[in-house]
């Protein structure tokens, strides 16, 4: 018979369960409780051993040890109860009250012992050790972000302020949620100032506050502002800042002004190049090409600056391919918008 | 029937009276209850009791050195608990009287 298939505990077993089941009580009491179960087992232990050596055992098995001697593992459970019978029994003889105050609440003493465990587990950890000297320096910091979480909750709730994330919008609501967050920001700060050592009671509600504000919070960070959704899409094709322009030819042409389907000048964005009106009325920017990159300008002249192996930046080409001439003037388009087909109102010559 | 609920009501006794005439310690006073027929009585129980009656002032208690193996903590009866034995001696008769008569007499219907 090897030691793994033996049934039974062992005496220190036996004694640690009895005492872990009795953990509750006070530790001088513990001692007085079980101070005789030692020798009591070590009797029990004796007397079967004996037995065992008579043949007359019907309830131990004996291990042969490495070193040839015969150690009885008396089935204890068997002979006392198992430890926390024995404990439960101890407890109710001795007169001690309660018996079993953690069978009415098993949940709760379950949840204990587990974060009592993850605890243990977390402070092995330098890091958190060291966290956990330092968090308790940020508590002012989370009772003011607490006091201001909470107020815009309420204003995003009751009011029309428009919010990016966790930022209100400056519009005329901001100033009726600037008083309403002072004020919260300040009963947060008290309420946390209060709260330490205060009535139990009342920490379950502000543990509740914080979750919920901390919900509120994951809320608001991902709900889309509204003005996000509406908008300028950006350009859907690779950014545009300058137009080169070929007429038929495939020649380069310059200064030429572009304009929309509505007549409105079509400015690029990036580096602007304005150009005076010849008649002196103003500024305008949409000619083109605006030519801001000298490298490109070179390159239109038709010479590559520093030889013909330099290095020049993907610019537009010298000529463009002729394009097939259209022999008759082109029918009228069918399908034009409503506004002229020349739309020059604005188009004076530049200078 | 269960003689364990039986048991508890009076193991307080059962433990004063083996007592009575020599001292002895937990494992002996379990021994001395089962030598006189109460088998079914728990270890735990006795030492829960003997820890109660010593409490209660009914007992005295020693520690005596051993050569091998622990200390033995002895009781012995002090004249509390010889007080305390002969009124529940007295109880105990008085109810025992009953329940026999109560079980050996048919109680006439009222």
């Amino acid at each position: 018979m090897n030691a793994t298939t033996t049934h039974g505990i062992t005496a220190e077993e036996y004694l640690r369960r009895v005492r872990a089941a009795l953990a509750d009580l006070p530790a001088d009491e513990v001692e007085e409780l079980i101070e005789d179960l030692p020798a009591h087992l070590a009797d029990i232990a004796a007397e079967t051993r004996a037995a065992a050596e008579t043949g007359a055992a019907t309830d131990t098995d004996a291990t042969t040890e490495a070193d040839g001697t015969t150690e009885p593992r008396i089935a204890l459970e068997e002979r006392l109860g198992s430890p926390e019978e024995y404990a439960a029994e101890l407890r109710a003889s001795a007169g001690i009250a309660p018996v079993r105050q953690a069978a009415a609440s098993g949940f709760a003493t379950r949840t204990r012992s587990w974060s009592a465990d993850a605890n243990a587990w977390l402070d092995r950890s330098e890091a958190w050790r060291r966290f956990r000297a330092f968090a308790p320096q940020l508590r002012p910091a989370w009772w003011v972000l607490r006091g201001y979480l909470l107020a815009l909750a309420l204003a995003l709730t009751f009011t029309d302020l428009d919010h990016a994330g966790l930022t209100p919008e400056i519009d005329g609501e901001l100033i009726y949620f600037l008083p309403v967050a002072g004020l919260l920001i300040w009963a947060s700060v008290w309420l946390g100032q209060h709260s330490r050592g205060g009535r139990r009671g009342r920490r379950p509600a502000i543990l509740a506050l914080n979750a919920v504000v901390i919900l509120a919070a994951f809320g608001m960070a991902a709900a889309q502002p509204s003005y996000d959704t509406v908008g300028y899409d950006g350009p859907t094709q690779p950014y545009v800042e300058d137009i080169y322009v070929y007429d038929a030819d495939g020649h380069p042409l310059r200064d030429v002004q572009l304009f929309d389907q509505d007549g409105n000048p079509l400015v690029l964005p990036g580096t602007s190049a304005p150009r005076e009106r010849a008649d002196g009325s103003g500024l305008v920017d949409n000619v083109y090409p605006r030519d801001t990159n000298g490298a490109r300008r070179r390159q239109m002249d038709g010479t590559l600056p520093g030889g013909p192996d330099a290095w020049v930046p993907s610019g537009p080409p010298a000529t463009a391919p002729p394009l097939l001439r259209r022999s008759p003037a082109p029918p009228e388009p069918t399908t034009e918008p409503s506004t002229p087909a020349t739309p020059t109102p604005e188009a004076t010559p530049t200078r | 029937m269960d003689t364990t609920q039986l048991l508890k009501g009076v193991l307080d006794l059962a433990v004063l009276a083996v007592v009575r005439d020599a001292d002895g310690y937990g494992y002996d006073i379990v021994r001395r209850l089962r030598a006189a027929g109460l088998e079914d009585v728990g270890d735990a129980s006795v030492y829960g009791t003997l820890r109660r009656l010593y409490q209660a002032g009914c007992l005295s208690s020693y520690v005596v050195p051993s050569d091998e193996g622990p200390h033995r903590k002895y009781y012995g009866i002090n004249d509390t608990g010889r007080a305390q034995l002969e009124t529940s001696t007295k109880t105990w008769r008085s109810f025992a009287q009953t329940m026999d008569d109560l079980l050996t007499t048919p109680v006439e219907a009222a």
